[in-house]
């Protein structure tokens, strides 16, 4: 496993005092400026990844608080796009705006994210009548973080996906990622092998797969589940399992059609967005292509660890 | 012109050696969660961490499996 960027880890975060925080999630850097001599504040998990700020950033967002009519406007406009959750989407003419709207608050939207159609720079902002405890202020929390690198990861150039998963890397040095959705068992896998000498748990829940020039990297990301893994590295994929509670250990070839099928499922595209779905079903038809993806059936004891690691043994 | 016939005929012994058993296209049908990949519910979003417990009700709908 290496650092996400050797440069930066070594230089470690900017400084206190200065207004600016940049994360780096999956390689992709967001740059927060904070209005005035205030810095955004980060929640302290992802701190982990916040990075020099020499890093040329993927996106600058300006971050404070917004004008509450604009709220309120965004909140009389029919979204482009409902998730049927926390977060609708308006399109403008140049721009697309993410609101986050809870019941605690009401029918208007107590923060949004606004980004430019190319996604290079935007603002982040929190309604300051929505009365958000000071303690919460984390203007990039859920969902508008795995919202912003979701799209990220779908640009031209960037080639990557967003992806419902733990990853743990062992003392080979061997990268397995363990894909499912919420209740096959990475929180169990993750426990298990996080019990065994040796191994790194990226993360526990979310993790983001890239290509780099030389191949198929996972990253950690701050998305963690109940193991609370969240590293800020990366590492070489050797194999992609697909989780399947069973009676005893097993893996099953899949076929890379039905095999990039069943990580769509379990990634986080962004739905709405016809180019960006093709970007992810391309992008995973290379991943399948190229690293080996296959159906874990585990027993949820120790055993699947030495069963996994067997298997590339030789 | 027995030549040609021969050539033929050996191309066509590799062809049917070759050829894969047909199998008839079928559709297989993959779950997906809207609630999960929409990112509408949150098991898990860091805003749920040990530091501020409470601001994970800001931001998750409701909680995952």
């Amino acid at each position: 496993m290496m650092p996400m960027n050797a440069a930066s880890a070594l230089a470690g975060p900017e400084n206190p005092s200065s207004p600016t925080r940049t994360l780096c999630l999956g390689g992709l850097t967001i740059r927060l400026i904070g209005s005035g001599a205030s810095a955004p504040l980060i929640e302290p998990i992802s701190q982990r990844f916040l990075v020099d700020s020499e890093v040329t950033p993927t996106i600058t967002l300006e971050v404070g608080e917004g004008d509450p009519a604009e709220f309120e406007k965004l909140a009389s406009q029919k979204p482009f796009f409902d998730s049927g959750g926390t977060w609708k989407l308006y399109r403008e003419d140049k721009t697309l705006v993410y609101a986050v709207t809870v019941p605690i608050f009401g029918d208007i939207p107590y923060r949004f994210l606004e980004v430019a159609n190319d996604f290079s720079t935007g603002r982040l902002l929190i309604n300051p009548k929505a009365g958000v405890p000071e303690h919460c202020l984390f203007p990039l929390a859920f969902p508008l973080d795995e919202l912003l690198v979701a799209n990220l990861l779908t640009l031209p150039g960037n080639e990557g996906v967003l992806l419902h998963a733990c990853a743990v890397t062992d003392p080979d040095g061997n990268a397995y990622v363990f894909v499912g959705q919420s209740g096959d068992g990475k929180s169990t896998t993750a426990r298990i092998w996080a019990a065994r000498e040796g191994m790194t748990i990226l993360t526990d829940e979310r993790v983001i797969i890239r290509r780099h020039e030389d191949g198929f990297f996972v990253h950690g990301t701050p998305w963690h589940g109940d193991q609370l893994a969240a590293v800020p590295g990366r590492a070489r994929i050797s194999g992609i399992f697909i989780l399947r509670k069973a009676p005893a250990n097993s893996v099953t070839e899949t076929r890379p059609s039905l095999a990039s099928a069943l990580l769509f499922a379990r990634s986080f595209p962004p739905l709405h967005n016809p180019e960006s779905l093709a970007a992810t079903a391309a992008f995973l038809e290379s991943l399948v292509t190229n690293v080996p993806c296959r159906e874990l059936h585990f027993l949820p004891d120790s055993s699947v660890v030495d069963f996994v690691r067997g298997l590339y043994a030789a | 012109m027995n030549n040609q016939k021969n050539h033929s005929s050996a191309n066509q012994e590799i062809t049917q050696s070759v050829k894969r058993t047909y199998l008839k296209p079928r559709i297989e049908s993959v779950e997906m969660r809207p609630t999960e990949a929409l990112l509408g519910a949150c098991k898990t979003s860091s805003s749920a961490g040990p530091a501020s417990p409470s601001c994970s009700t800001l931001s998750c709908s409701s909680l995952g499996s």
